[in-house]
């Protein structure tokens, strides 16, 4: 239902025309809005009068409740309200013809109050539309406006064009409020540590890349969050086919969720109540895929990883690493959140995270600005230093693990060792390389994580002097580096395992790596290897 | 002019084809005068008048209760090139004033048109309208005919009438109906289920022809 307002053909004497009316609009929908929360305090009022006096049974039978005069015979009778049955006098009540019966002036208000509203009215327009016609135009109108003047606020051609859309209709007042609110959260959302952050299963299927090929294309491709989509979607096709369809509603809904508060976002930065450059909605969209609770999921890697128990040790304590380096990027994360939202403060906002800092921002107020800000730098470098090594050290993990198993995949040339293990050799394999994906997947994550601590580093020590940041620079910068050299050293595991898999004389572990086939292969092995002890 | 002191804010619009007197019109029932010039809206305007309904009641012998409404009467720019602007607001309004001029068959014709651009923009699929052919007092030059515009309204189930802003004939009564209209279906439609319409029976002779269209959606 909702069409696109085009309102480029207007010039702008008819613009502001239009703005002006619309402008007369708002104010009478205040007013409207001023005048029935009046009435409503008004029949509040006389209720609890009301309530107050009848409990005075004798009062209520004798005098009006209303006015309080006593009733007299014929001159002022008593009346029964057939809303609220109390009796007021001839003069509080009006006779309604078509209920045939007498309705006192305070349920008559409550009656006009009711039908004024019109809620019915509202309902269906906002049923149909997203917003009434005048808040319609204004946007459009404020767009205009906005894009002609730049979106500096100075330059604008209609200078009190913010201070009116800001005052401009209850309703719109309050969207924006809650707009504000959202954003707020998600920041929060994102800079503080969430229980979800340190359970390394969430992070299980997204990490079970199909193939190198693919892993690399998603580098590529990143910060496009609707690559992101599609990428979950091909990897959802794997799974059979009744999680294909839970998970498809599942992505439907996210995906909903997701443009609908980017639409809320483009919009409020439209009004620049918030303030919101494109470059954070960019970082602010892709990490939430990653941590969004998934019950299924969370079944399926649980799964998972009760097979790497009995199997593969070394898998596990890879995982344990992994969620090790998770926790720690978190901490550093929230060490570095006062800094990542001193972009856009308002003072509310300001507030707000202090209140929630505590403890932490009582120490930093209590010393002098120079400290902390020295402080926290060497810490979160320290932390990057630590998450390097942690990293590092997992990828060592890998390998001396990968080693093992190349031994392992090719002891089966000396054939009474390798028969009976051949089922076990396959499944840990399959392991092995599944945590490889996992791996390398985290790995790709932790680095956007590196690019948005560099980034919100930058902010936050802007005020330092140049030396101080540039040498801060260098360490994230070198960690950068060395995040990207274990990328690559993982994708190196991969394609040898690949290799390996492909060289393997008994397994037949396609090189393509795709879950499915993966599965179905290793079945088939596992009955071939069957047939063979059998044969044996 | 808004002073808080009335009992309902109403808000009606008037559309119809570029010509046909919409402004002339409200500014005749507003202010009661007559601007024979031809000013094109400008996309939007709107005028306020303070009026005493009184609700019409079954048996005309006695009168109904009275209120106080403050009408909000929206005009709109009959011109294409304002027409996305324009179908916007018609979500605004609670009721139609929709306008053709008797001496253009064209502007009638059009009536079709604006019909469904109602269906599609306003608050709900059968809105209340009003059928108003317009400048009734240039008799020579008439070119619709009273029958075919009758007929048209019948099929619709709106009431329908000739006006003539110049000299105010049935202005006035054009809107206290369409004032009517609304104020029945704001009646029915608090709390109660709105599917009984013999609730506002009686209320004009024009309502009890198709009783099915005072339904309203909510």
């Amino acid at each position: 239902m909702e069409r696109k307002l085009d309102l480029s053909r207007l010039s702008d004497d008819e613009a502001k025309h239009v703005w002006e009316v619309i402008q007369r609009d708002f104010n009478l929908r205040k007013k409207e809005e001023e005048r029935l929360g009046e009435l409503k305090t008004r029949i509040e009022k006389e209720d609890s009068k009301r309530t107050l006096l009848s409990s005075e049974s004798q009062l209520s039978s004798s005098h009006c409740l209303r006015c309080l005069q006593p009733f007299k015979f014929l001159l002022s009778s008593k009346r029964r309200c057939i809303d609220c049955c109390t009796f007021t006098c001839k003069s509080c009540s009006r006779y309604n013809k078509k209920e045939r019966g007498w309705v006192c002036d305070n349920c008559r208000m409550t009656r006009v109050l009711k039908i004024g509203t019109v809620g019915w009215y509202h309902d269906n327009v906002r049923n149909r539309f997203k917003r009434f016609g005048s808040a319609k135009v204004m946007r459009s109108l404020y767009k205009r406006l906005n894009g002609e003047g730049g979106r500096d606020d100075d330059t604008m051609s209609m200078p009190d064009v913010r201070s009116h859309v800001y005052n401009g209709g209850e309703e719109d007042h309050g969207e924006a409020e809650v707009l504000r609110y959202k954003v707020m959260r998600k920041n929060k959302r994102l800079l503080s540590v969430h229980p979800l952050d340190f359970d390394p299963e969430d992070y299980f299927p997204y990490s079970r890349r199909p193939s190198v090929q693919q892993l690399q294309e998603e580098r590529g491709f990143r910060n496009d969050v609707d690559y992101f989509d599609t990428n979950n979607m091909r990897g959802n096709r794997r799974k059979s086919l009744d999680r294909y369809n839970m998970r498809a509603e599942d992505y439907g809904d996210s995906r909903m969720v997701r443009t609908r508060s980017l639409s809320r976002i483009s919009s409020s930065a439209a009004r620049q109540y918030v303030d919101t450059s494109d470059e954070e909605d960019q970082q602010r969209y892709p990490p939430p895929l990653y941590q969004q609770p998934h019950p299924h999921r969370r079944r399926n890697s649980r799964a998972s990883s009760q097979e790497n128990l009995g199997q593969a040790p070394p898998m596990n304590e890879l995982n344990k690493r992994m969620s090790a380096i998770e926790s720690l990027l978190n901490r550093l994360e929230e060490k570095i959140s006062p800094g990542e939202q001193a972009g856009g403060p308002s003072e509310e906002e300001k507030l707000r995270r202090k209140l929630r800092g505590g403890l932490r921002e009582k120490e930093l107020s209590s010393s002098s600005d120079e400290t902390p800000n020295q402080a926290q730098k060497r810490s979160s470098a320290a932390a990057l230093c630590d998450l390097t090594t942690e990293f590092l050290r997992t990828i060592n993990a890998t390998e001396n693990a990968t080693q093992e198993y190349e031994q392992l995949c090719t002891n089966p040339h000396s054939p009474p060792l390798a028969r009976p293990d051949a089922k076990q050799a396959d499944d840990v394999f399959r392991e092995l390389e599944e945590n490889v994906y996992l791996a390398a997947g985290q790995s790709f994550d932790l680095e956007s994580k590196l690019r948005r601590l560099e980034q919100s580093a930058k902010t936050r020590f802007g005020g330092a002097t140049d030396s101080e940041l540039s040498e801060l620079e260098d360490v994230v910068a070198l960690t950068a580096a060395r995040v990207q050299s274990a990328e690559s050293e993982v994708s190196d595991i991969e394609s040898k395992l690949a290799a390996l898999s492909a060289a393997g004389p008994k397994k037949k572990v396609s090189g393509s790596h795709q879950r499915k086939r993966g599965q179905q292969d290793v079945s088939r092995n596992r009955h071939g290897a069957q047939r063979r002890s059998n044969d044996y | 002019m808004t002073d808080g002191d009335y009992d309902y804010l109403i808000k009606l619009l008037a559309l119809g084809d570029s010509g046909v007197g919409k402004t002339t019109f409200l500014y005749r029932y507003t202010d009661n005068k007559f601007n024979p010039k031809f000013i094109t809206t400008v996309g939007i305007d709107f005028r306020e008048k303070r009026v005493v309904y009184t609700a019409s009641n079954p048996n005309a012998t006695t009168t109904g209760k009275t209120f106080k409404v403050h009408l909000q009467l929206w005009d709109t720019a009959g011109q294409e090139r304002f027409r996305s602007l324009t179908t916007a607001f018609f979500r605004d309004a609670m009721g139609f004033l929709l306008m053709f001029d008797l001496t253009s068959q064209q502007s009638f014709l059009n009536v079709r048109n604006w019909m469904s651009q109602l269906q599609a923009n306003a608050y709900c699929e059968n809105p209340d309208i009003v059928l108003i052919g317009n400048k009734a007092d240039l008799a020579d030059q008439r070119e619709v005919q009273e029958k075919q515009a009758k007929e048209l309204a019948d099929k619709y189930g709106i009431p329908y009438f000739e006006t003539s802003a110049a000299t105010g004939a049935e202005v006035d009564k054009a809107v206290i109906t369409l004032l009517d209209l609304v104020m029945k279906r704001m009646e029915q439609c608090v709390d109660k289920p709105p599917a009984d319409p013999a609730n506002g029976n009686g209320a004009t002779k024009l309502t009890a022809e198709q009783p099915n269209e005072k339904k309203c959606a909510c």
